[in-house]
């Protein structure tokens, strides 16, 4: 078991080390942020002196356009490992200030919206699969399939827009669709009700539009074995069908949906990009976003470095719980 | 359809007084797309307690759908009518939850493939306390686990206690099988119904499983109901037989009475049909034309009129209903009065075999057609994680032999002996070093350098497979299937053609099925597409890993005189790998038996069958239950113990000792030699002058029988 | 054998369906492409699939000579303009005619779901098969890459390229390609891995058939028929992609036009001037509806269990 975690850290590691250090390279080439800066700061200047300007602020922060590639990766590498520092952005903000929030305030979002649409998913999917071809599953299923061809900005744009409709009917502020707080909310009874303002309509949007994988994959999982032949040897042994299938079947149809689930968990780190640019949440999405934009060489690397460790988390979380519930997987 | 004439069954001989099971006028019809399936046509039978019913038929006969609508166990489309009543009271009907308290109390049941019937991610433990419990709510944990601890001791399973805690992957087929037999003895049931118990065990295990339902039997004094297609299994265990054909009983009676004057046309085909293990081959097998009708449509006459080699046009005009025979024997025909005295094999018109020249040649004077020596296959097993070496499966460990020309050489074992994988290692003639394959004259020189061989090499050389469905492509045609060899050796299209219809000529079957897909055909014709398409090169020799096996019964006999028609006719020779040792006995002139890998006995075929010297093959040979309840009672089984052992376990001297029945009765001063000494395969020549070259590995080379 | 009376109704239906009839002896085996193509035409509603794909085709083909407008061209009189007789759709807030856009936009999108919806089946196709029949340093070398792209995030890549360049949409649908492939190839794969060892491959291979033509003849058209349906599902999904991606700014961007990008542009005016938001929302509906329509009448007709092939008699 610590053996196989040892072998599957090493081999994650090098991957990560692998697709950074591309990522950095392929970021250094393809970026120009002193365009970029220019457009931003320009204009009334003269471009001569405009652009002396940004090269030298660009400097300061160690992010030199005139250095070849190899020269800032070697710079920047040597500054993540000896002091743990990911650079500084074009701004001249340093990118580990920038995350630590980020990273917090993605987790709020998505945390609600991630339990709902993980629990509503396995229960529709076990509801429609003991129905199955009957009018509830056909109904829930088909829900399922729309909701993963509706592109998802459209379908945020519409939850959003439902919200704004309700509020112009009621004539009142009731669901907030941008930001996630309201600025000097007294009281934490008041600070609790802004918060439910301002968290329903993110998380309804994300849950409705959500759950669709995990209910039709838990609804196949479990309608691979409900006709299984230990289900009736368990019904033999003096079971009703019902029972045999909840004690038998759904356990059994457990082992993947698990697996799915541990597999997503770390992907509450790294939030959503839609719904944080559709409802105005400034975490780690929307701050990627914003990177690539401003041609963030750092900030862009970090969070693809930070990506793949996420991705690393879940997939051994995910082998490490597969073999905790499935007896034949053994580590 | 007209009206059955329903005769109620006598009181069994055994038994006595009031059946614990009757079912009558039972049907079953299932809704599909192609109409309503009318699964089962008015079943009746009555089960005494204490007795064991044999239900035989072939697959699609209705006897599991039967058996399911005991349990209650049929879908919820699934419409049933007529009468089920249990110790008197009628339980068809009941909803799921009051039967519920029936089964696995008062009537259990045990399934065919214990390998996906027990629950992966629950515990044996488990799942044996749990069908205690279900019937007993009241007892605590403890009682129970001592109960399931005790349960496992009845069925042999060593070390009962600590194998509760292990899960089903754990345990081998015939040890879950076990633990089956004993969730079905849990509460004691009164009936206990058997749906293909063994047909997935090797024989040795078959053996030991049906040894153990004789003893869960006395145990728990239980009707059993053994349904089963293999007429040899029901006839040393059962007392009552039913015989059941497009989902209704065609005939009834004692085990005694139908086995030795079947008077149906179809039960006496399906007698005729089946190869025996103790009588040598003189007749061709019986075959019964056409396939059973189909469910969905109903039809006026005798259901087997279209394939009776009896049947009058009275026989179409109205369903016949039961004929008392003598009593207690019963079938359902109308012309009882011809086929009851008639021999079946004269009716079915079965012909003497008839050798061919070339094989009354004598064996020394015909063409060499291969020769293996030293064929070895050995597995290096590593570890998942870093490649550490954890020791080596030797699947194949020195075999040698020849095959000369319109011979059948057959290769026979339990699973993981090795015998499929000397079969691979010679059809991919690329063998290890230290191995020689000479083949039909051209030697091959083990060198596994992975490269292709000769293209005149592969024409007198091919395969049938065992699963004919695996073996052809479905999306090929079977234009394109037969013409794929001839292609791959660049022959001319016209010439493909011409001989495409040839083949299908030869094997019996339809020109115009060329450009159907292999899904349109039944299971007996697609195994005669894989011959054709061996065949399509003219080769010399055919090799087939099991090639009936995956056939009924009244099929499996039209394949194997297939075969032995194109043994004769073409002088071909087969490599055979084949489980059923009737089969072998039938078409084979030789045979070796193998063990862990290696030959333990080679020779003859009447030879090794009349008089076996290794333990093994007797027990082998003694394990095989023959259709015959007279002769099978006369049997002695030879029970080994235990499971062929781990590949990465075999044990010092001979590898067969732990399970030698010989060994155990040995003299102390005799063993050791088992135990150090791995035997060779040596001519028995030298012990028993005229034993021919009936070759044996054994130290003690002797009949079991006239020990002890 | 004798042919069962029971199914002779079988045997005449089936030699009517395959077209037979003919006495025996002069039987010609029936081209396999027809037979698949016969039984994706019986099915009603995939035929009704690839009509109004073509009909969509021939929208983004020729749609801009239904009107006079052109898709970069701005209509002063006309910002943000309802349908009217001058403007079939409207007007978008910068004056440019809907129609003109909307076919533009169905153009674009329709291409790299094209380029797409081609390469991601191919690419996965000769990955998987390769893995899976050399074995060896190819698969793993394969199976590392495979992860590794898996592992990349992949929004920040595209986003490093489309943003660091300017990309057009040729530009993104060759990075879809590129961060397609993996899963069905990782699919094929083991699908492959899985026939390799199924008996009808050895009994190719114990004929002495050539290693490629095996690979040609049975591994390929037994995958091939999930590459191609595969590829129906690519496409909508790099449609689907194009739209997320372009909102967020890191697809098609002005002056090129797109069906995302005509959202991303529209997405104040859901209410307020619904023309501009639902046109480009409509169109992208029908391409999918067009595209399950098709994907499941292949399914059907490439399935060789399929009921519809005919059946052969004893």
């Amino acid at each position: 078991m610590l053996k196989f975690i040892a072998l599957r850290f090493v081999r994650y590691s090098i991957m990560t080390f692998a697709v950074t250090t591309i990522a950095y390279l392929m970021a250094v080439s393809f970026f120009n942020p002193v365009t970029q800066l220019m457009d931003l700061t320009g204009g009334s200047l003269d471009p001569e002196v405009n652009r002396e300007n940004v090269e030298e602020t660009l400097r300061r922060y160690e992010l030199d356009p005139d250095q070849n590639m190899f020269q800032r990766y070697g710079v920047w590498l040597s500054g993540v490992i000896t002091e743990g520092h990911w650079g500084y952005s074009p701004n001249g903000a340093t990118v580990n200030d920038a995350f630590g929030d980020r990273v917090w305030i993605s987790v709020r979002l998505t945390l609600a919206a991630m339990i709902l649409s993980t629990v509503i998913g396995i229960a529709l999917g076990v509801y429609a699969a003991s129905r199955q071809y009957r009018w509830g599953d056909r109904t829930t299923t088909w829900y399922s399939y729309f909701t993963m061809i509706v592109p998802t900005p459209v379908a945020f744009l519409l939850v959003q827009r439902g919200a704004i409709w309700v509020n112009e009917q009621a004539g009142e502020q009731i669901f907030y669709v941008t930001g996630f707080r309201s600025i000097g909310v007294e009281g934490t009874w008041n600070q609790f009700v802004d918060m439910l303002a301002h968290y329903a309509v993110p998380t309804l949007a994300m849950t409705i539009f959500g759950w669709a994988a995990m209910q039709i994959s838990q609804r196949q999982y479990l309608l691979d074995y409900v006709n299984a032949d230990f289900v009736r040897t368990a019904r033999a042994t003096g079971l009703t069908r019902k029972q045999a299938i909840r004690k038998h079947a759904l356990r059994v149809s457990f082992v993947p949906t698990a697996q799915s689930i541990a597999f997503s968990i770390p992907a509450l780190l790294t939030g959503t990009f839609f719904a944080e640019i559709i409802f105005n949440w400034d975490g780690i999405g929307a701050y990627t976003i914003r990177a690539l934009h401003q041609h963030d060489v750092n900030a862009t690397v970090a969070v693809t470095f930070y990506g793949c460790i996420v991705f690393a988390i879940g997939a051994l979380i995910a082998d490490i719980f597969t073999s905790i519930i499935d007896p034949r997987v053994r580590l | 359809m007209s009206e059955t004439t329903v005769t109620t069954p006598e009181p069994a001989p055994i038994g006595g007084g009031a059946p614990i099971l009757s079912v009558r006028d039972l049907h079953v019809r299932f809704p599909s797309e192609a109409g309503s399936v009318h699964a089962v046509r008015g079943m009746d039978f009555d089960l005494h307690p204490g007795q064991v019913l044999g239900i035989v038929g072939e697959s699609g006969s209705g006897k599991s759908v039967t058996s399911m609508a005991i349990m209650g166990l049929l879908p919820d489309t699934a419409r049933v009518e007529g009468e089920i009543l249990l110790d008197g009271q009628p339980i068809l009907g009941l909803s799921d939850e009051a039967m519920s308290r029936h089964r696995g109390n008062t009537i259990s049941m045990i399934f065919q493939d214990p390998l996906s019937s027990l629950t992966p991610v629950l515990s044996v433990g488990q799942q044996i306390t749990d069908a205690i419990g279900n019937h007993n709510p009241k007892m605590t944990k403890a009682q129970r686990e001592e109960r399931a601890v005790e349960l496992l001791q009845k069925v042999g399973i060593p070390a009962a206690e600590e194998r509760l805690k292990n899960f089903p992957h754990e345990f081998s087929g015939g040890m879950r099988q076990r633990v089956m037999i004993a969730m079905a003895m849990a509460n004691n049931p009164r009936v206990i119904i058997c749906d293909e118990p063994t047909t997935a065990l090797d024989v040795t295990v078959q053996a030991q499983v049906l040894e153990l339902l004789k003893l869960a039997q006395e145990e728990t004094g239980a009707a059993i109901i053994m349904i089963t297609h293999d007429l040899g299994v029901v006839a040393g265990l059962a007392d009552e037989l039913v015989v059941m054909y497009a989902g209704k009983p065609v005939e009834r009676g004692s085990t005694q009475q139908v086995f030795s004057n079947p008077s149906m046309p179809y039960t006496m085909g399906l007698l005729a049909a089946v190869p025996r293990l103790d009588v040598s081959a003189e007749h061709a097998l019986a075959t019964i034309p056409g396939r059973p009708p189909n469910p969905t449509q109903p039809y006026a006459g005798c259901p087997f009129a279209a394939r009776c080699p009896l049947a009058t046009e009275a026989c179409e005009q109205a369903e016949p209903g039961m004929q008392q025979i003598s009593r207690g024997h019963a079938a359902a025909c109308i012309r009882l009065d011809v086929a009851r005295h008639a021999d079946a094999r004269e009716i079915y018109g079965v012909e003497k075999l008839a050798p061919s020249a070339m094989e009354l040649t004598p064996r020394q004077q015909r063409p060499e057609v291969l020769r293996a020596e030293n064929i070895t296959r050995h597995f290096e097993l590593r570890s998942r994680l870093f490649k550490r070496h954890l020791g080596t499966v030797r699947a194949v460990d020195g075999v040698s032999f020849d095959l000369r020309e319109a011979e059948c050489f057959s290769i026979v074992g339990e699973s993981g002996s090795g015998k499929s994988t000397t079969l691979l290692e010679i059809m991919e003639l690329d063998p290890a070093e230290g191995t020689d394959l000479v083949l039909n004259g051209r030697t091959i020189t083990g060198s596994r350098k992975k490269h292709r061989a000769p293209l005149e090499m592969r024409a007198d050389l091919q395969m049938v497979f065992q699963d004919p469905t695996g073996a052809l492509s479905p999306r090929q045609t079977v234009y394109e299937l037969l013409a794929e060899p001839m292609e791959a050796q660049g022959w001319k299209s016209e010439d493909i053609r011409a001989r495409v219809f040839e083949l299908l000529q030869t094997v019996g079957l339809q020109p115009d099925h060329v450009d159907r897909f292999p899904n349109a055909f039944s299971g007996g014709q697609r195994q005669r597409i894989g011959i054709a398409r061996a065949l399509a090169l003219d080769p010399k020799l055919l090799v087939l890993d099991e090639p009936v096996s995956a056939l009924d019964v009244s099929i499996q006999a039209g394949v194997i005189n297939l075969l032995q028609r194109l043994k004769s006719d073409l002088g071909l020779s087969y490599l055979m790998v084949a489980h059923d040792l009737s089969v072998v006995r039938h078409i084979s002139d030789r045979i070796a038996v193998m063990y862990l890998g290696r030959f333990v006995e080679i020779g003859e075929v009447e030879e090794i069958y009349e008089r076996p010297r290794h333990p093994y093959t007797q027990a082998l040979l003694s394990a095989i239950p023959v259709p015959d309840p007279e002769v099978e009672a006369g049997r002695k089984h030879i029970l080994l113990e235990g499971d062929l052992p781990s590949p990465t376990a075999v044990p010092e001297g001979c590898s067969f000792r732990p399970r030698c029945p010989l060994y155990r009765l040995l003299p102390e001063g005799q063993q050791s030699v088992c135990e150090s000494v791995q035997p060779a395969l040596e001519p028995l020549i030298l012990s028993e002058p005229d034993a021919g070259d009936h070759g044996v590995a054994c130290h003690y080379p002797r009949d079991l029988r006239e020990m002890n | 054998m004798a042919i069962n009376p029971l199914n002779a109704a079988q045997h005449t239906q089936a030699a009517n369906e395959t077209g037979g009839g003919e006495p025996s002896g002069e039987i010609r085996p029936m081209g396999k492409k027809r037979l698949i193509l016969k039984r994706f035409m019986r099915r009603k509603p995939a035929v009704f699939g690839v009509f109004l794909l073509v009909l969509l085709g021939a929208f983004a083909l020729f749609g801009h000579h239904l009107t006079p407008w052109h898709y970069q061209e701005q209509d002063f009189v006309n910002l943000g303009a309802g349908p009217s007789s001058e403007h079939w759709l409207g007007t978008n807030s910068a004056g440019v005619d809907m129609v003109a856009l909307l076919a533009q936009a169905t153009r674009t999108s329709l291409m790299i779901g094209l380029i797409v919806g081609i390469l991601t089946p191919v690419i996965s196709l000769v990955m998987g098969c390769a893995m899976a029949y050399f074995g060896g340093w190819v698969e793993r070398l394969g199976m590392w890459t495979l992860e590794a792209l898996i592992m990349f995030p992949q929004i920040v890549l595209i986003g490093i390229v489309m943003t660091g360049r300017d990309g057009g949409p040729v530009t993104l649908a060759f990075i879809m390609v590129m961060f397609g492939w993996m899963a069905s190839a990782r699919l094929i794969r083991g699908m492959a891995l899985s026939y390799v060892n199924r008996d009808f491959i050895k009994a190719s291979r114990f004929m002495g058939v050539h290693p490629l033509k095996i690979v040609w003849r049975h591994l390929a058209p037994n995958l091939s028929s999930i590459a191609i349906i595969n590829a129906t599902t690519a496409i909508w999904g790099a449609i689907l992609a194009e739209i997320s991606l372009s909102y967020l700014g890191i697809g098609v961007t002005v002056p090129e036009t797109s069906l995302g990008l005509l959202i991303e542009q529209s997405r104040t005016y859901v209410f307020s001037q619904p023309w501009m938001f639902w046109a480009p929302v409509a169109v992208f509906g029908f391409i999918v509806i067009s595209l399950m329509l098709i994907n499941d009448g292949l399914r059907d007709a490439l399935d060789p269990e399929s009921k519809a092939g005919g059946k052969a008699t004893t």
